[in-house]
């Protein structure tokens, strides 16, 4: 028996002891000992055994050994994930997330900012030059843009339109929100004295990958401010982990089973829009559109294409199936993917980050002047 | 393809379930391991596998021209390194060397060399060059015999767990455990080898990553206004911790698949800082690499045969090349001539009578001259790391100044400051240290003892340790593994 317990190398679970009779002591290791170092091997190095012991009470000790050491680590894991938990935790840890944020929740945005101070101090750099907001003494007609960086961007389109159109007072924020707080940002710049002569929002793809993992009832605004998400928990007893134990929610959320849609997968969004982030969207944009109509603003939505659609073949199946929708809320679209893939160079219409190059934003606006010419019909949004 | 990345995770499944199905058939064995290696290096990067196979087939055929013509051998052990040198140097100094034209051309009102962008150097190259040598030197030396077979030599060369940042093996390590008769067919010891396997993913994912986000920002910031005030020393201290943990990962878990396809590899890593002497920290680090640099540069250049200036010299070179083989750039140069200059300072100490004297204390005076030469050499080493960390002289001085000028309400800000990162590291430490001591601890004793309690205790850690490797690593970006650049 004892030389079962050391053929294997030396020591047990810890390292060597020099009592263990050399003979024991495999000769691979003892060469490789004696070839390459002072013998003192980092902690842990062990033998080799069979975890199977013939005994009964033989496989119960080690049983026990091994419930023994999973209950220890767990416990210090355990510990320690609450003390310091990872960022990517942080979102769904609801009142204990150390997240702080200028949020409170909002029936038609899932969130909102907690007060226009809030909204002002976080934007004020940006915000300063365009107050007072209705344009004071400035009377050139205001264009109000929302988007994500192909908006904001420097060199992008905010910066592309306020260049070619000097009759008009070009308002963009210069941030990229996620898409519900900048839907949010509108209301509040309405309530609070913008009064532009159109509202545009661009939207993509990208813009709701978030929204389609994290419907809006999974919303959870902190006490300190901050947006969280409602885990999706397993139903039962088998929820009673994630529920209490930060160890089984990190373990979930790493296994991206924590997501509240978990049949959204953001890698088919060309080929269509997933019904319940459909409702959300509609639910989102029903919001603005009542805040434009209540303000007699129009919104054009600008439904620009992604770089794979213009240069790879992919699907519209995300315009396609929003467009609709939003006509149906009573808003504009602006869908220029006609004209993005009648050019001849289309990767020359983009960068290598895949944003739009100057030529590409220089389409854009060119397409969105002649459409708002166009769309006589709909100078505020309509009932819908 | 790296150890932390999914594709490697499942080609690593699939050859291990494949390996066990053949191992018994030694053609087999062979074919697999040889394929599922050539897809790890060749897997992002398909041309590199031309630039592997090329030096395999070179070291392989000069071998065994070594060995068929004897007369000739010392011409063939010549070409045999100077190929590998030649190449491992053009892919890996051609950029600085046009990069220090540039600079310089217009000091010689010369026109400036065009520098070459994207220039990817072949990753591993050192590690397989390296390797090359140490087969075609000992061939010539005949302490090992030429391989016959060329799909043995490149499976020894090419194997996937070592293949890219070590350990370095010398033929006796590896190659001729691959020969018919001497190749594995079981996993050896694998309860050691899922504790590698644990032990080395635990230190990369949660361990040297988690000190990565903390340090990253003040090094990059090092020499600009943002960082004014700030002492620099925990964030060294830090990046000791860092590459440390980091690089010995990598050892523990190539370590832990060779013994997964039954080859034991000597270990790397001997607490190296805990080493009282620059040449005790170079018996503890890196050492097959050291170990390299002994037999196949120190020695052939005289050693310490020729009398005290010509080894000082002799010392000086070789710690020189070891920094340039670690990579492009002057501060590796650096950093090899600073350990060169402190195992230098360490022999001539040693020889006054005062190194002698306090050498020869015992009792609580030895212990604590002991402690205080633990202290300083790791200091030392922390000195050399701020050229090896910031490549760029003005910073690694601006670091380096950091230690000694600082705001006293700027002792600990930024990541330094970050409690969770010291108790994990506390908490790993004492780990190990517990490791270390179980023997003598009466209330830890039964876990040194033989007996299923303490083998199912082993299991269970080393499981749970692999487990918590995912669930306490930081989350987002993974950086790679800092060796993987050499």
């Amino acid at each position: 028996l004892r030389n079962r317990h050391t053929s294997g190398g030396v020591g047990l679970f810890f390292r060597a002891g020099r009592r263990i009779s050399p003979r024991f002591v495999n000769p691979v290791v003892q060469a490789g000992r004696l070839h390459h170092g002072p013998g003192k091997a980092e902690g842990f190095a062990m033998t080799d055994h069979s975890p199977d012991d013939p005994r009964p009470a033989g496989r119960l000790l080690f049983v026990l050994g091994w419930i023994l050491a999973v209950a220890l680590l767990a416990a210090l894991a355990e510990c320690f994930l609450r003390l310091s938990p990872p960022t990517d935790l942080h979102p769904y840890l609801g009142e204990a997330s150390p997240l702080t944020g200028s949020y409170r929740p909002d029936h038609d945005f899932g969130v909102t900012y907690s007060s226009w101070e809030a909204f002002r101090d976080d934007n004020a750099k940006r915000l300063t030059p365009y107050l007072p907001l209705d344009g004071g003494a400035d009377s050139r007609p205001t264009w109000a843009f929302f988007g994500n960086s192909f908006v904001q961007a420097p060199g992008m389109f905010g910066d592309t339109a306020a260049a070619a159109l000097p009759d008009h007072r070009v308002f963009y924020l210069g941030r990229n929100e996620p898409l519900f707080v900048r839907l949010a940002q509108i209301k509040l710049l309405l309530e609070h004295g913008l009064a532009p002569e159109r509202i545009f929002i661009e939207l993509m793809p990208v813009d709701v990958a978030t929204l389609g993992e994290q419907p809006l009832e999974t919303f959870r605004v902190t006490s300190r401010g901050a947006l969280t998400f409602e885990p999706n928990q397993p139903p039962g007893p088998a929820g009673w982990p994630v529920r209490h134990s930060r160890l089984g929610l990190t373990a979930w959320c790493r296994a991206g089973l924590q997501k509240g849609n978990r049949h959204f997968s953001k890698h088919r969004l060309y080929e269509g829009v997933d019904p319940r982030l459909l409702a959300d969207l509609r639910h989102l944009f029903g919001g603005v559109a009542r805040a434009a109509r209540d303000h007699g603003v129009p919104v054009t939505v600008m439904l620009i294409p992604a770089y794979h659609q213009v240069s790879s073949g992919a699907s519209f199946g995300f315009q396609d199936a929003l467009a609709p929708a939003f006509r149906d809320l009573g808003l504009d679209v602006f869908d220029p993917r006609a004209a993005f893939l009648a050019q001849p160079d289309k990767p020359g219409l983009f960068i290598p980050d895949l944003h739009f190059s100057a030529r590409g934003n220089h389409i854009l606006l060119d397409e969105l002047l002649r459409h708002v010419r166009q769309s006589t019909g709909t100078a505020v949004a309509r009932e819908p | 393809m790296t150890f932390t990345e999914t594709p490697f995770l499942v080609l690593l499944a699939v050859t291990y379930g494949l390996w066990l199905l053949c191992r018994r058939h030694y053609r087999l064995t062979l074919a697999l391991l040889l394929a599922s290696s050539l897809l790890f290096y060749g897997y992002n990067h398909g041309w590199l596998l031309l630039l592997l196979l090329a030096y395999c087939v070179v070291d392989w055929g000069v071998a065994l021209w070594i060995a068929a013509r004897p007369a000739t051998a010392k011409l063939a052990v010549g070409l045999g390194v100077t190929f590998n040198l030649t190449v491992l140097a053009f892919w890996k100094y051609v950029p600085l060397l046009l990069h220090t034209a540039a600079q310089a051309a217009p000091l010689l009102h010369l026109p400036p060399p065009a520098v070459p962008t994207g220039w990817v150097i072949p990753f591993g190259i050192s590690f397989y060059a390296f390797t090359g040598v140490a087969y075609v030197v000992d061939v010539y030396r005949r302490t090992v015999p030429a391989e016959r077979s060329l799909w043995r030599y490149t499976l020894s060369a090419a194997f996937f767990p070592h293949l890219v940042a070590g350990p370095i093996l010398r033929p006796d390590d590896f190659l001729t455990k691959l020969r018919p008769g001497a190749m594995p067919t079981r996993t050896e010891a694998p309860l050691e080898a899922l504790t590698l396997l644990a032990r080395g993913y635990f230190k990369k994912a949660v361990l040297a990553d988690r000190v990565s986000l903390a340090i990253d920002p003040f090094f990059s910031h090092v020499a600009d206004g943002s960082t004014a005030g700030v002492w620099s020393l925990p964030y060294v201290y830090l990046y000791a911790l860092q590459i440390y943990l980091d690089f010995s990962a990598y050892t523990d878990i190539a370590r832990g698949l060779g013994l997964l396809f039954g080859f034991r590899w000597p270990d790397n890593f001997h607490l190296p800082y805990l080493a009282a002497s620059l040449q005790d920290f170079w018996r503890r680090w890196h050492v097959t690499l050291s170990l390299f640099l002994k037999d196949y540069l120190y020695v052939p250049l005289g050693g310490s045969r020729k009398g005290e200036w010509r080894t000082n010299a002799n010392l000086l070179a070789t710690m020189l090349l070891g920094g340039l083989w670690h990579g492009a750039s002057w501060s590796f140069l650096l950093w090899g001539g600073l350990h060169g200059v402190f195992l230098v300072m360490h022999r001539l100490w040693g020889r006054t009578a005062l190194g002698t004297w306090l050498r020869g204390r015992t009792g609580v005076a030895g212990f604590v001259w002991h402690a205080a030469c633990v202290v300083l050499t790791f200091h030392a080493v922390c000195l050399a790391w701020c050229f090896f960390r910031l490549t760029v002289l003005s910073e690694s001085l601006a670091c380096v100044g950091k230690w000694f000028v600082f705001d006293r309400d700027k002792l600990l800000v930024g990541g330094a400051n970050d409690v969770s990162l010291w108790l994990l590291l506390g908490l790993y430490g004492a780990g190990v240290w517990l490791a270390h001591r179980a023997r003598r601890l009466p209330v830890l004793d039964w876990l040194a003892a033989p007996g299923p309690l303490a083998r199912g205790f082993a299991w269970g850690a080393a499981a749970m340790l692999l487990v918590l490797a995912v669930l306490l690593s930081p989350g987002g970006e993974k950086p790679p593994f800092i060796y993987f650049q050499f």
